[in-house]
């Protein structure tokens, strides 16, 4: 007896695809040191395009493997690459444009930002399936609040003012700014889960169960929210060749209102399969649960959702060593709306074999992320900027990492 | 510019070389494919000898020791059926005397009344066709009847037999615990109203009686079996599965014992019995007794027999034991027989599994079931999204002999000839000592495969039947086993599949 399930294996892709789909708010609306933008000589004008999408888990060595079928060992490896913490897909994509003048700069875009997480126990599951072991030690057991997902768009719209103050104190520097930016933000879209309930795969009596408990699936959505986001910061330029900057992000937070959702719940112990065989009759004994009990509910007017912006305090240094070279360094601690903190050092290597062609090289660690390797490639004009740049966590080896991230930027001003 | 050109170049070269070709060559779709392993496990336990011979086992035994299978029944006879076949009087019994005239004492000088008369008589002057010597009733009837004198003209009012004083009316007496010794003196009292007779013919009859005991003479004689009443024994074994087990088996240890307790009294000789074992299939074997060292000791008599036949008899599944043939009942001498006892027969067989298997015999397959498939109409939907399905089991055999499996699939339930087989594996015999009892169980693993000939098979559903024969495993000769209840199979069986992602 096979019945029931008619799932085609494209489906099975799909499906995995969907689950690292959900859509999540993650670390950071677009925001940047005020102190540090360039003061304009009159009026000025810019576009930018910028997106970049990172996990924790898998690896470039990997994307070899993009079009081919498996071996066992490939499997394996993709697997392996796993992050134990739990797999952290990101997305992030967003388009402003902004117009300045002198010291002055007026800017609005859209932004859409996305996160995800997924333990590595029920990711893994895609990657090494399940083994008499894994069920004899009991290990297949997930919990669903570790699943996380929330995501959204939104429209900002702001006022840059960045001042020089060198002239007003004596200091010994080449030249010293100080900025702040006011954002307005207006929801577009919203989404948020939470999972929560437990899934055990257990061996009894000879055969399989797989058994929920207290399965319950929120699914917030809104359309609607709006908020104020600030920044301050300091740029200092201390000679041609050093510049320090120091910056205070993301003060503020965005309420959605007018949420509402989806409830999905079924409460206590009960089957979702149980797979066994009959030896009287040599047939198999495989049975599904329907699904009919699951309750399904609408949700409506629920309470706001209030969310903190990730407050970002961070210092940063830059080097010129020489024509080609520039050294940069950052320290920078992150405060999440979770309440969870992420402390990170980074440095990165910028070497021009032309001009206008930057490449980078760099290596950073934080407590969410770990070590990470990255390294780009861009172009660089007086009026236009591109660059691609790719991440290797938690190695200095391609051949061995874990976890990677692409991020593409692309500016335009005039 | 010559730079810019450079910098695209090197990205879609990048670009390209990461994402491989356009297409995955084996799918024909964008993207990777693989295969999920699952490993879903059915069913799983553990059959110990013990289990299996619940049934059959001694209340005490040891499960480290052989094991011993036992059938015990045992069943009453009737000692009134039998005693009325041996010719015990157990429904009652007439005497018959006769009385002359000049026997009667009294005053016969007025014939015009009632005359009060006194006839002495002994025991043995009656005659019957019963020999006994003394007879106890727990209760009865005695009625007297005359012939040659006019009915009612003779009525005896007081018998005495020996001790006992029996006082009726018309001539009839309750005998209640009165004991009738053979040669008893008897005296009969009462009164006559004819003379003239020269002799009366004098009818002493018992009835309605219960005897206490009896001394009493029974002819010897040879009765067929089923005069003793015996319902046959009820053993109802069926091995299942395992009955063709004992196909492979040369030789085992068993014994049978009959033990008969006849407090009765009658003496009985049970030399000329069988015990006729009918099987599953109608087949009789039997059991002599002839062929029995016997044993008595107080009333119990043990028939102790080791059959000759013991395997054939195993093979057919015993469903019932009957006794048959004839036996002998009776004696030249009175012997005391109390008629209100049974007599039991117990039938105890023991079997100690210590046997011995002859390696080089050829095994005859045995098919441990036929099963019907029925056509697995979502087969060819279920493996659009799964691979390389297969069934394993696991089996720790800790029985000392080992098999090798088949699977056979036919489309028709009586006809294998053209039935597709499919190897399973062998299952190795656990490790045995000197004794040829297993200490360490030895694990196999069966496989069935999924393949085309078995999805085939699916498709269109069938029969199937699991076959399976003795493993030699090289061995050659005779070699002696033992089988211990503790021993036992753990087994496991589980199914792999393969789930396809994006294929």
């Amino acid at each position: 007896m096979m019945g029931g399930i008619a799932v085609k294996s494209r489906q099975v892709l799909i499906f995995l695809l969907v689950l690292v789909s959900v859509v999540g708010m993650a670390s950071a609306v677009q925001a940047a040191n005020p102190g540090a933008v360039a003061i304009a000589d009159g009026l000025e004008f810019g576009i930018s395009v910028e997106a970049k999408t990172a996990t924790n888990s898998f690896s470039y060595r990997h994307l070899g493997l993009l079009n081919k079928h498996w071996t066992d060992e490939q499997r394996m490896s993709v697997a392996d690459s796993l992050a134990e913490s739990g797999i952290i897909l990101t997305a992030a994509a967003d388009a402003n444009v902004f117009v300045q003048y002198d010291n002055y700069r007026l800017s609005g875009g859209v932004m859409g930002e996305a996160e995800v997480t997924i333990p590595e126990k029920l990711g893994g599951l895609a990657f090494r399936g399940i083994t008499l072991e894994q069920i004899e030690g009991g290990e297949l057991n997930f919990d669903f609040s570790e699943i996380q997902g929330q995501g959204g768009a939104y429209a900002a719209g702001g006022l840059t003012a960045v001042f020089s103050v060198a002239d007003f104190f004596e200091l010994p520097l080449k030249d010293i700014q100080v900025g702040i930016a006011g954002r307005y933000l207006y929801g577009l879209a919203y989404g948020e889960t939470d999972f929560n309930g437990t899934l055990e795969y257990i061996e009894e009596d000879g055969s399989a169960r797989i058994i929920s408990k207290d399965l319950d699936l929120t699914a917030l959505y809104s359309r609607k929210g709006q908020g104020w986001a600030f920044d301050a910061g300091v740029f200092a330029q201390v000679n041609p060749k050093l510049a320090v900057d120091l910056s205070v992000e993301n003060i503020g937070q965005m309420v959605w209102t007018d949420v509402s959702g989806r409830r999905y719940s079924r409460l206590g112990e009960w089957e979702v399969a149980r797979f066994g065989f009959d030896t009287d009759t040599f047939e198999f004994d495989f049975d599904f649960a329907d699904g009919e009990e699951i309750e399904e509910e609408e949700l409506a007017d629920q309470e706001d959702i209030i969310w903190k912006l990730p407050l970002k305090v961070r210092l940063g240094v830059e080097y010129e060593f020489d024509r080609q070279v520039t050294l940069r360094g950052n320290v920078r601690q992150t405060r999440y709306h979770s309440g969870t903190t992420d402390f990170g050092v980074g440095g990165e290597v910028e070497y021009r074999p032309v001009a206008f062609v930057p490449i980078t090289v760099g290596a950073d660690y934080s407590t969410h992320q770990q070590f990470a390797m990255d390294a780009g490639v861009g172009l660089r004009f007086d009026n236009f900027n591109l660059n691609l740049n790719a991440q290797n966590l938690q190695s200095l080896f391609l051949s061995s990492g874990k976890g990677m991230g692409v991020a593409f930027s692309m500016g335009l001003q005039f | 510019m010559r730079h810019t050109k450079l910098v695209l170049v090197v990205l879609v070269l990048a670009a390209v070389s990461f994402t491989g070709c356009l297409k995955n060559p084996v799918t024909g779709r964008i993207g990777p494919s693989w295969d999920i392993p699952l490993e879903v496990p059915l069913i799983s336990g553990e059959i110990t000898v013990q289990d299996w011979a619940s049934d059959l086992l001694p209340e005490d035994f040891d499960p480290e020791q052989p094991l011993v299978l036992e059938f015990n029944e045992s069943i009453q006879v009737d000692v009134t059926e039998l005693g009325e076949t041996a010719g015990l009087p157990l429904d009652g019994f007439s005497m018959e005397a006769e009385l002359l005239e000049d026997e009667f004492e009294g005053d016969f000088g007025d014939i015009d009344v009632e005359i009060e008369i006194e006839v002495n008589l002994n025991m043995a002057d009656f005659e019957t066709d019963i020999e006994f010597t003394s007879i106890s009733f727990a209760q009865g009837v005695l009625s007297l009847t005359f012939e040659g004198i006019t009915p009612g003209s003779l009525e005896i009012s007081s018998i005495t037999i020996g001790d006992a004083e029996l006082e009726g009316e018309d001539n009839t007496f309750i005998v209640d615990g009165i004991t009738v010794e053979r040669d008893a003196a008897l005296k009969l009292q009462g009164t006559l109203t004819e003379i003239g007779f020269e002799s009366v013919t004098m009818l002493a009859e018992f009835s309605n009686v219960k005897f206490d005991q009896l001394v009493f003479v029974v002819d010897e004689q040879e009765l067929a079996a089923d005069e003793l009443g015996m319902e046959p024994v009820e053993f109802g074994i069926d091995f299942g599965d395992l009955a063709e087990v004992f196909e492979w088996i040369s030789d085992m240890e068993a014994l049978l014992i009959v033990e008969v307790d006849n407090p009765s009294g009658i003496p009985m000789d049970l030399g000329g019995l069988q015990l006729k074992i009918t099987g599953q299939g109608g087949e009789d074997n039997f059991i002599n007794f002839a062929d029995a060292e016997v044993d008595v000791e107080g009333t119990v008599t043990t028939y102790t027999i080791s059959p000759a036949n013991i395997m054939e008899i195993f093979r057919s599944e015993p469903q019932t034991v009957a006794l048959d043939g004839t036996f002998q009942v009776g004696s030249a001498e009175a012997v005391v027989i109390d008629p209100n006892t049974e007599i039991t027969l117990s039938v105890s067989m023991t079997a100690e599994t210590v046997f011995t298997i002859d390696y080089d015999q050829d095994f005859e397959d045995w098919i441990l079931r036929t099963t019907e498939v029925a056509q697995q109409d979502e087969l060819e939907k279920g493996l659009e999204f799964i691979s390389k399905p297969a069934l394993f089991a696991e089996v720790s055999n800790g029985l000392p002999v080992g098999v090798e499996l088949w699977l056979d699939m036919s489309q028709d339930e009586n006809d294998w000839n053209d039935a597709v087989s499919l190897d399973l594996g062998l299952i190795s015999a656990a490790e045995v000592d000197d004794s040829g009892r297993a200490v360490k169980p030895r694990t196999g693993l069966l496989e069935l495969p999924v393949n085309d000939e078995v999805q085939d098979f699916l498709k269109k559903g069938g029969f199937i039947r699991v076959r399976t024969k003795l493993a030699t495993e090289g061995k050659s000769g005779t070699e002696q086993l033992v089988i211990t209840p503790s021993d036992a199979v753990e087994y496991r069986i589980w199914a792999e599949v393969s789930v396809k992602v994006n294929q």
